[in-house]
């Protein structure tokens, strides 16, 4: 980028300052010189008429010998803005009496009765070997000393007299924080400068940045520094705001210009003839700038988007009663210093019933002041698709406040929102099969099936576990079952066996019955055929054709013992008795009867069963 | 024969039990589409919400469901609650309209994995017939199974009761089998949706962030669960983790 700078190029005229009070420099032509050269002292009244000045003596010096008492005076008058300024000189010329340090000292100028003074200068005197080139050529600038020859030639632009100086207004700051660099152009008095333009790229690799607004035709401003009185113009302000931590440096602002140095003599014809050939171009660089970049402190609130600086924050709703659908603007506005540019929207969540939309961002930018400073603005738009009351949550923005070093946050309540009416029908477009093109169809009134959620899964519920068990366990059944009927059909024990309790019951029960009716005869027939029976039944055998003896051996062959033996032999005793015997048998002997039989069939088969295991 | 009777007597019974009383349900679905249409479609959810409260669902209530929440902004809520009403009208036209109009609302676009052939039949027989379906058919082969059984036990074997007895325990195992398969989840895999507006995915529970930034609406699947934190799989394959409370569950 190559921006030629115009700067006005008739910066010559000396004594031009804006103000209108009077002001009394001293200068001289250079503060370090060759044991011969001559040394300028010139002592500049602003604002004053040469009327009003009274001629000031020579300043008393240290190491100096004046060269001629009464100063050579000029008188400037130059019209700035309309207004005529005027500004009157005084030149001594010294010449060094001997190497080492010299000094100016202060000198008094009344003006209009008023006593000013300048400041002491220190002079460095060399040997002619060391003396610096300037000051050998200084010495001719304001005066051409008779005998001495002019020496054009080797004019050159020194350092001292032409250079840019940075000036950053802080050299160690926070990420992102503003740092403002002002590049000024010091050019001594009596340089012209023209055709001036920003040479090279300047770059701030690792800031952003913002130019300030810098008069594009400067008055320079008078300096003295060090005794050497400096034109001043500024080139370039620039706000740079570091995007990451370290150290980062800006590059150098480079310029090239055409100087003048004016060969001296105070006829303004030769000066003005002079300038044509005299230009030469020099390139002017100032010194780059290094920042020592610190990241943000921790702690910073969740909210927090990067903003560095000085802000405030104002938020306001357009309405707060408002119909369905229609919108409802929020006007955020960020004030303050620091990177507006890359400011952040401030957080705002609106409840779901509203539709938020991006917001319009405006900014504002001031590039005039100390800082840039300025605007931005955010206008959110949301839409309530829904009535009701609606508290908007407050808009929240938090920044780094660089000189407190503390995060701060700025909240706005936003208040509530009160929407009423109905949604009304979005207009839109709809597709062959009547759904709307850009919208969601409405809702359905018609539902299918319901379906109840507290019903278990398949697989907590009890029923499928029941329902696979069921028809297992009744084949099982029906399989045991199936092979009981099997069994009693070909095996005639087995059969017996399982027929003998229930027979026995069966003979047993009618016993009673005929017990309470009241015949002996008949109940002892039914004892009997309980006790045989079941005995037959048991150890499958013909219990009709056996003799009691018979019996008895075969019991005691299945292991029955013999009370139990003993008992059946006259329980079996007491039947035949009374059947046939004449007096009957009274009814305790019966029921007494009825029991023993009982204790029969529980003795046989318990010996049969223990027999069977025995064996098994 | 009885017994299959009796089976699905109780099953039918169980259903009519459970079903309870409907009405207040089908009060507050009306009411829920009445504020719907005022445009209050606060009010319209959280009518809805007391008919799921009282135990029972549908897929217009979820379809409706979604539509208020589309209303109300909130993307991934809607995605949601159509993809749950996809379980139960997958064909419906106008869900599939909303679901594609609320899927242009979703910023994340990903590569879809393949999915195995089979899967897209499995679901569609297990969505029309569910897991109770499948019990009866399953039930069916077992009953006449057992009937050819019994009869095998009464009047001894003879080839063609072998020949069905087989193909009654083939069916019987295969549709019992599936029957819990889709009781148990098997049918739709386990899936869920993006809540928040962005989240950043996991690469362990609890662990660093992985580069994947996630948006809402987005359907992913559920791989698995660790404590609050879910395993999840995009649909490009690519797994990571994220905490329970910002995937809405399908």
């Amino acid at each position: 980028m190559v921006r030629i700078l115009s700067i006005s190029f008739f910066l010559f005229v000396a004594g031009a300052a804006a103000a209108q009070s009077v002001e009394v420099t001293g200068t001289v032509s250079a503060t370090a010189v060759g044991r011969d050269d001559l040394i300028v002292f010139s002592v500049q009244v602003k604002g004053a008429s040469l009327s009003s000045v009274t001629t000031p003596a020579p300043p008393t010096t240290e190491g100096l010998a004046l060269i001629q008492r009464v100063p050579s005076t000029h008188r400037n008058m130059t019209i700035i803005n309309g207004k005529l300024e005027e500004s009157v000189g005084y030149r001594w010329t010294f010449r060094p009496i001997a190497e080492g340090d010299a000094r100016i000292d202060a000198t008094q100028v009344v003006v209009d009765g008023q006593t000013y003074s300048t400041r002491p200068i220190a002079i460095r005197v060399l040997a002619q070997s060391q003396a610096p080139p300037q000051a050998r050529r200084r010495q001719q600038l304001p005066l051409v000393l008779p005998g001495q020859p002019q020496t054009d030639e080797s004019q050159e632009i020194a350092t001292q007299d032409l250079f840019i100086r940075a000036i950053p207004s802080k050299r160690t700051a926070f990420q992102n924080e503003q740092v403002t660099i002002e590049y000024q152009l010091f050019f001594r008095d009596g340089i012209q400068l023209r055709h001036s333009r920003l040479a090279g790229s300047w770059d701030a690799e690792g800031f952003w940045r913002e130019e300030f607004e810098v008069d594009t035709r400067p008055i320079p401003r008078s300096v003295v520094e060090n005794g050497l009185l400096y034109h001043v113009i500024v080139l370039k302000r620039v706000a740079v705001f570091p995007t990451r931590s370290g150290t980062l440096t800006v590059d150098p602002l480079k310029i090239e210009t055409e100087a003048y140095l004016p060969v001296g003599g105070s006829d303004p014809f030769e000066r003005f003839f002079s300038l044509r050939n005299r230009f030469e171009t020099v390139e002017v660089t100032s010194d780059p700038v290094r920042i020592e970049v610190a990241s943000l402190p921790s702690g910073a609130p969740a909210s927090f988007d990067g903003a560095v600086g000085e802000y405030r924050m104002d938020a306001s709703l357009d309405a707060t009663d408002v119909q369905v659908g229609e919108p409802v603007h929020l006007s955020v506005s960020v004030l303050g210093t620091g990177n507006l540019a890359t400011l952040e929207s401030p957080l705002f969540v609106p409840p779901g019933v509203f539709e938020k939309y991006d917001p319009d961002v405006s900014t504002d930018i001031h590039r005039t002041g100390e800082t840039i400073s300025g605007k931005k603005s955010f206008t959110y738009v949301v839409v309530p698709r829904s009535n009701g009351e609606f508290d908007l949550p407050p808009i929240e923005f938090v920044y780094y406040h660089p000189r407190e070093q503390r995060y701060v946050s700025v909240e706005r309540e936003l208040g509530t929102v009160r929407v009423t009416g109905t949604a009304a029908p979005l207009a839109a477009g709809t597709t062959s099969n009547g759904l709307p093109v850009d919208d969601i169809a409405s809702i359905l009134s018609s539902t299918d099936s319901w379906r109840d959620t507290s019903t278990p899964p398949l697989h907590r519920s009890p029923l499928p576990y029941v329902a696979l068990i069921v028809p297992a366990a009744l084949l099982l059944l029906m399989q045991v079952r199936q092979r009981h009927v099997e069994r009693i059909a070909g095996d005639t024990r087995y059969a017996r066996s399982r027929m003998a309790h229930p027979l026995a019951k069966k003979h047993l029960r009618r016993a009673e019955q005929l017990l309470k009716k009241g015949d002996p005869r008949a109940f002892y027939e039914e004892i009997e055929r309980a006790v045989t029976g079941f005995i037959g039944n048991r150890l499958n055998i013909s219990e009709l054709g056996l003799t009691r003896s018979q019996i008895d051996s075969r019991l005691d062959d299945a292991g029955v013992a013999e009370p139990i033996r003993a008992s059946l032999r006259v329980l079996l005793e007491e039947c035949d008795l009374a059947r046939f015997a004449p007096v009957l048998p009274d009814r305790q002997t019966m029921e007494s009867a009825s029991e023993r039989a009982a204790h029969v069939i529980v003795g046989v088969e318990e010996a049969v069963q223990s027999r069977l295991s025995a064996t098994a | 024969m009885r017994i299959a009777n009796l089976i699905t007597l109780m099953l039918l019974l169980a259903r009519a039990a459970s079903a309870g009383d409907i009405g207040s349900a089908l009060q507050d679905f009306d009411q829920g589409n009445q504020r719907y249409r005022d445009g209050d479609y606060r009010g319209a959810l959280a009518a809805y919400e007391r008919v799921l409260q009282q135990g029972y669902e549908s897929g217009v209530l979820y379809y409706n469901t979604g539509n208020a929440y589309f209303r109300t902004d909130e993307i991934g809520q809607a995605i949601r609650y159509y993809e749950k009403a996809r379980r139960f009208v997958p064909k419906n036209p106008e869900l599939l309209h909303n679901l594609t109009i609320a899927r242009t609302h979703v910023d994340d676009e990903f590569s879809r994995v393949p999915e195995p052939f089979w899967r897209p039949a499995w679901q569609s027989v297990a969505r029309i017939l569910g897991a109770g379906g499948l019990f009866v058919l399953g039930m069916l082969f077992y009953v006449a199974g057992a009937v050819v059984l019994a009869m095998k036990i009464r009047s001894g074997p003879s080839p063609w009761r072998r020949r069905i007895l087989v193909v009654a325990a083939v069916g019987t195992l295969l549709f019992v089998a599936l029957s819990f398969y889709a009781s148990l989840g098997g049918a739709d895999r386990r899936s869920g949706v993006i809540i928040p507006d962005e989240v950043t995915l996991m690469t362990e529970p609890g662990g660093s962030e992985s580069d994947h930034q996630i948006h809402e609406g987005l359907v992913v699947d559920i791989a698995s669960e660790r404590g609050e934190w879910l395993e999840v799989r995009l649909p490009n394959g690519t797994t990571g983790w994220l905490l329970e409370e910002s995937v809405g569950e399908i």
